[in-house]
Parts: structure tokens; sequence; C-alpha cells
């Protein structure tokens, strides 16, 4: 019974894992370097629109500043439009395990400024070295992560300390 | 060398300026200051017998006086019972000239039109109790240090403190924020001695409004005082930022991999445009715009990114940021939007705000265009030519390949829908950079500044930009072209508004506009919403966003005939109804104006973004709530 409740609450990481974040394509990296400057990353992946539609919403970010080259405000309605429904944005409540954070020095700031956008299934499942945790918590910044600079700092030490490499 | 010597000695140049272009006109060091040291006599004499002139007359006449001394010929004026002695003085002296408005916010405005396309001090006088709503555009000119000054009458000084009518007991604190500077002056014989600091305060940079209120009574009465002469005022502020600091700066510059400039409006006001584009094509350094009221680096430049974003798609890893004339990035209760990694050097006059909310690498405190002169020569001291060229042929390749691209993907964009109706925001910027005169000064006050950015070709040899200030006070823009057009007549002028914008009380301006013959062409984008607000509000995803209720934002009912409100005042105008309609009628009106008159054109915009196909608004009808009819 506990492995099968285990393997559920994986499937269940697994699949929130997925809708919060975003699926692969030609598009993502786009949308990561052209669009979160601007808005909430939960806002853009929480609409629903035809391509056509995003066509001309992309056209109109151009129109106000977002940096896109020739040929691809194509390549990232399309994209857009094929994001699977996340209801994201629309202020909904979202599942996260807080108990599966250990006590430690930058808890509080991963619970704050981390679950606002995805669940905690995503930090806890993963394995990294101080650098990559670093790296994940610059990412997680630029996407609109709440942090000052020396607390990215204290929650990429705590991610460390708690979901390190094994030993 | 006579006549460098006779500029110097009529106060046109200073000493610095003689020395500098003595050597550069090939004088030897030796040479030069022999020069200079046989002037001091005859510059001592100059300046003592001029700095000071004695005249009896009335407060208003003392104050005329101080503004032709201090250079002034436009005095910005409100009806304003206070202001008689003014009249009085004016009506005598011809060099003069009232230049009024019928609202004291759009005479500020106007004031601050002129101050900016200047970038010398302007004047404007009111009421007492005009203060308030006044307050806008004096908050629109503290932001972007623009040095206005601005007397008001007050009540007669023996019956200050009272809380009387049209008196509160502390104006000075009520324009605290607003103003740079304040005072109450009820000495009469002092009233020349504190309007010459009003105008040495206010343009002295960082600039910003000076306020001096004077009292009625003591307008009226005679005294006797002194004068204080233009020269007098005169506070050179070329501020040489020190070598070593510069040294280190450009140390930190020449070893950056991707450096990153990033420019203010003290670039402009410093008169150091040219200087800082010496500075980036120097090393090729991409530039990126803050909010400023001007566009402080050539729009249309391979090097010229837009306005900044974080992070930046070009170029990859920033490693230095270049900031000079602006406050760094604004990054509300965020993270900073500067890399972490990236080491900052932050030059600014405005020392105060060097650095705020940042850790700073250099701090560079000077003159901006003196501290990009000084960079240049830093750089040069420490890279052969050939190096210099080295770095800056690869990254000039990279940049332009990336601008090139960016603004191929803008038109592209803009070409898309092209011929859509209601006209977009691109079409109409497009084709106005296409029809207006190369040199074209384009006043604006819209949404979304990036649209102007992108539209049009603003350098020091092509179009000017005059706003949007940094306050972003809604109700400055038409005034403002007023006093744009008043300082360069000989420049064609456009003032560009949203509709919204024009309905923050701006119809006044069209008062003075018509009047005073100004040509400006006013272009009212009308797409019946505040767009940006809409969009601002409904990306919070709240109740009025899910219920598809656009709460304070829809304009259309009623919907308003601009170009009728224009004609009210005198003024022609047209409403532009599609996109063919566009050319002729931006002909038409770029004809009137040549005509000497001023024309408006009411261009139906689509609304862009969240809600826009929305019409609905909280309805509410006084009318029936009645229960007679009354």
């Amino acid at each position: 019974m506990r492995r099968a409740l285990l393997i559920t609450a994986i499937v269940s990481v697994t699949q929130l894992f997925a809708q919060e974040t975003l699926p692969p394509g030609p598009g993502k990296q786009l949308v990561l370097d052209t669009c979160v400057q601007c808005h909430d990353f939960k806002w853009i992946t929480g609409q629903r629109k035809s391509e056509a539609a995003w066509r001309q919403t992309v056209n109109m970010m151009i129109w106000r500043g977002a940096p896109l080259m020739p040929g691809e405000a194509g390549v990232i309605s399309k994209y857009l439009a094929q994001l699977p429904s996340t209801g994201a944005g629309r202020g909904g409540p979202r599942p996260y395990t807080e108990a599966a954070l250990p006590e430690g020095r930058g808890r509080a700031l991963v619970i704050s400024a981390c679950v606002q956008c995805h669940d905690l299934g995503v930090t806890v499942d993963q394995r990294k070295t101080l650098s990559e945790w670093r790296r994940s918590v610059d990412e997680m910044v630029r996407l609109g992560a709440k942090l000052t600079g020396s607390e990215i700092e204290v929650v990429a030490r705590y991610l460390v300390q708690s979901f390190g490499p094994p030993k | 060398m006579r006549d460098l010597a006779k500029r110097y000695l009529g106060g046109k140049i200073s000493r610095r300026d003689f020395v500098r272009l003595s050597t550069a006109a090939g004088f030897s060091v030796a040479a030069t200051q022999s020069a200079v040291r046989a002037l001091e006599p005859m510059m001592a004499a100059t300046s003592a017998s001029a700095l000071t002139t004695t005249i009896q007359g009335t407060g208003g006449e003392l104050v005329a006086e101080q503004l032709r001394a201090a250079g002034i010929r436009f005095i910005f004026v409100c009806n304003s019972s206070g202001q008689g002695p003014l009249a009085d003085a004016v009506a005598d002296r011809s060099d003069l000239q009232f230049i009024q408005a019928t609202s004291e916010h759009q005479a500020v405005a106007i004031a601050d039109g002129f101050a900016k396309a200047t970038l010398r001090p302007s004047f404007a006088a009111f009421s007492r109790v005009g203060g308030p709503l006044a307050s806008a555009n004096m908050f629109n000119s503290m932001k972007d240090r623009t040095p206005v000054v601005v007397i008001t009458d007050h009540i007669d000084s023996g019956a200050d403190g009272r809380d009387g009518a049209e008196d509160t007991d502390d104006w000075l604190e009520a324009f605290k924020q607003y103003t740079k500077w304040r005072w109450v002056t009820k000495e009469g014989n002092r009233i020349p001695e504190w309007l010459a600091h009003a105008f040495k305060i206010a343009s002295m940079p960082p600039c910003g409004p000076a306020f001096l209120r004077i009292p009625r009574n003591v307008l009226y009465q005679k005294h006797k005082a002194e004068i204080f002469s233009k020269q007098s005022l005169s506070v050179p502020m070329s501020l040489i930022p020190n070598s070593r600091v510069v040294e280190e700066a450009a140390q930190l510059l020449v070893e950056a991999k991707n450096p990153l400039l990033y420019v203010g409006a003290e670039v402009t006001a410093s008169g150091g445009r040219a200087d800082i584009l010496e500075l980036a094509e120097l090393l090729a350094i991409p530039a990126t715009q803050a909010w400023s009221w001007s566009a402080d680096f050539p729009t249309d430049h391979p090097l010229y990114l837009g306005s900044y974003l974080h992070p930046l798609r070009y170029p990859p890893d920033v490693d230095l940021f270049l900031n000079l004339g602006a406050k760094m990035p604004d990054q509300g209760g965020g993270a900073p939007l500067v890399p972490r990694a990236a080491k900052i050097i932050h030059g600014r006059i405005e020392s105060s705000q060097i650095g705020v909310n940042y850790p700073i690498d250099v701090a560079v405190v000077g003159d901006v265009r003196e501290t990009a002169r000084a960079l240049v020569q830093a750089v040069k001291s420490i890279l052969s030519a050939d190096r210099l060229a080295a770095i800056k042929q690869g990254r000039f390749a990279e940049a332009k390949q990336a601008t090139d691209g960016f603004r191929a993907a803008y038109l592209a964009s803009a070409h898309e829908q092209w011929d859509a109706s209601p006209i977009t925001w691109p079409r109409l910027l497009l084709t106005l950079d296409e029809m207006l005169d190369k040199d074209a000064i384009v006043v604006e006050e819209v949404g979304t500044e990036d649209w102007v950015l992108r539209s049009f070709s603003f350098a020091d040899d092509k179009k000017m930009k005059i706003g949007r200030t940094l306050g972003r006070a809604l109700g400055w823009g038409l005034g403002a072209s007023i006093g744009v057009k008043l300082a360069i007549p000989d420049r064609q002028v456009v003032t560009l508004l949203g509709d919204g914008g024009f309905l923050f009380g701006q119809s006044d301006a069209l008062w003075s506009m018509s009047r005073y013959d100004v040509p400006v062409i006013t272009v009212i984008g009308n797409n019946r919403s505040y767009d940006e607000p809409r969009n601002n509000m409904f990306m919070h995803g709240g109740r009025a966003q899910q219920q598809g209720k656009d709460m304070i934002c829809y304009l259309g009912s009623p919907d308003v005939e601009y170009s009728d409100i224009a004609r009210a005042y005198g003024i022609k105008g047209e409403r532009v109804n599609g996109p063919d309609d566009l050319r002729p009628a931006i002909q038409r009106a770029i004809a009137a104006t040549r005509d000497g008159r001023p024309y408006m054109l009411d261009v139906r915009i689509a609304r862009t973004g969240l809600g826009a196909d929305s019409t609905w608004y909280p309805h509410y009808s006084v009318a029936a709530s009645r229960t007679r009819k009354v």
C-alpha cells in the first residue's frame, strides 16, 4: 500500500511538473528569452488561444518591444497555441508538499518564493550540486521568483544541503 | 585667438572652454596660459561692472527686470489678480512676452516643454491658488529635472498664518516634493536676490523646478533693489570626473567581453549625445535606453537595442553594465534587473542617485558628457588602435545582426496588420515618420514608449523626441508642444497623445495654441480606451478580468469628437477613420501648419491586448435615478 501511494504521489508530481512547466518544442526557448521580461510566466501559460489569435498577440508584443527576430513570431505563436490547458494565471489553488522540505535556513524562502509557480515535487525530486542549484535558482529568479541576491545564495545552499548529490 | 578672447571677455565661453578651444586651434599650452593671464584683469573689470545694477520700482518691476537680466523672453502666465504688478511692468517692456494659458497645469506644461527644448530655464507666473492645479506638471518637471522657475503671489504679508480665504498656512510644505527649492519673499528689496537664486538653483544640474511666492502687497509696493546679471547667476557645472576613477572604469570597459550601455536623460541634458555615441562606437558597446524624456541614443543606430529588458536576448551574458545618466533599472519589489555577474559602472552628476539599490563597482561623479569624453581618452590610452579596431569589428557586426533582425521583425509584424481597420499604432507612427520632416520634433505622451522609439529615427541630425515625462502624470503633452514650438519655431512639431491622455484636461492648451498661432500638428491616437491600464489590470487575472468587466478603462461612451473640440477653439481638424484616410489627412495637417495654424488629427486606433473587444462599462444614469423630472 505504501509503495502504491508513493507511485501515485510520484505520478501526480510528474503530472503537475508537466503542467506547470513549458513542454519541449521549438518555441519554448523563445518564450523564455522574449516573454518573461515583462510577463508573469503563469499568465502566458494560462491563456488558451488559437494560433491566429496568438499571432496577433505576439505581433502586439513586438510593437511593444519584444525582441523577436524575423520568422520567430510564427514559431512562438504555434508553440503557444499547442500548450496544454493549465488553468494557471486564474488564481486557482495549487497543491504542494511542504512536509517534503527538511528544516534548515532557507526553507521558508523556498516555500514563499517557489510555490508561486510550481509544485514543490519538482524541487524535492532533484539532486544537484551547489553550482547546479545556483543556476536553477538564478533561472527561477529570471522567470520571476521573488528573491534578492543574498536570498538566492541562501536558497541554493539550503537546496544542496537538502537535495544534493547522493553521497 | 582674438575671436576666442572676445568671446571669453563677453562671457560667452568659460575659461576652460577658452583654453580648450585655443589649444585645439593649434596654440601651445604656454601661449594659451599667457593669454589667460593677460585677459584676467580685463575680465575682472568687466565682471565687477556688470554683476549687479541698482534700480527702484514696484515688486512687479523688480521681477520683470530680474527676468530680463536672466535672459528670459517668454513669461508663461495665467490670469491672476496677484500678477497685476507684473502685468503693469510687462506693459512697458516690449522685450518680455506674455504667453497666456487658461489653467495653471498647462502654463507649467508649456514652460516645461520650452525648457526641455532649449535646455535653459523657463519661467511661469500665476495665481497663488493655482499651485495645486499646477502641481501635477510640476511633479513631471521635478521627475525630469527640468529647470522651470515658478512664481505666484502670496497673501498680504500682514495677513498670513490665519488659514484665510485663498490661503493655507504652509504653502512651501505643500510643494516640497515637487520643487528643488522654494521660498516666500517678504522683503521687496530682496525680490531680485531670491528670483535670481531661483534661476540659479533651477538651472544647476541636477536641475529642477524652483518656486517663489511674493505677497501681493509687496508686489505692488515700491522698493530699491539690486538686479543680478546673467553672468552672476552662472555656475559652470561641467564637472570633470576624477581621473583615477575614470581609469578604473576604462579598465573594466576594455576587459569586458559583453559590455552594455544604459543611457538616461542626463546624456541629453548635458549636451553629451555625440560624446556618448563616440564612446559606444569606440568599443562597439550595444546601447539600451532607460526611461527618459529624451532619446539619448540614436534610435536607428546599429548599436541601439531599444528599451532595456532583463534578461536581454542580445548581448548574452552581460558582464559589464555601464549606466550613464540614468537611475539604475527599477526592479519594483522583485529581484535586481542587472545580471548578478555583471560589474556595474554608474556615472551621473546627480551623485545621490548613483547605485540606489544596486552594488556599484565604479561610481563616477561628474557631468555625463565630460565622463564620456574622459572614458574615450582613457580607453584610447589603454588599447592600441589595432586592438580597438579588432574589438570593434567583431562586436559591431554581432550587434548589427541583432538590431537589424529586431528591426526587420518589427516591420514585418507592423506590415502583417498594415491594412487593419481601425488603424494600428505601428501604421500610424511609421507613416508619420515617413511623411514628417526629417528633423521634426515629436512631443509624445503615449502609453507605450517603445511604439514611438521603434518607429521614428531620433538622432542629433534627424528627428528629436521630447517626452514622455518620467513622472507619467498625464496632461502634459499638448502644452509642452506649445513650449517646444515657441523655443524652436523653425522645426516641424508634432504632438502624439492618446485620447485618454488628452482627456486629462488638455483641451485647455488648445486655447493658447490658437491664440498664439502655434503651428503644431496634434495627433490623438483615439482607441476609446485606456489601453495600457486595462492590460496591466487584466494581467493580474482578478475578478474584473474573470467577469470580462472593464471597470475604468473604456472611454467610448460618450464617443468624443475631438476635432469638434478643436473647432470650438478655432483650430481645424478631422477624424481619420481608416487606413486609406491616413496619408491624405496627414498631408492636410502638414499644409495647415505650413500656413501657420495648428491642426488636429483624431485617428481612430485599434485597441490592443486583454479585453480589447470589450465596450462594457459600469453604467449609471442619474436621470434614471430621479423620482421627479427636474
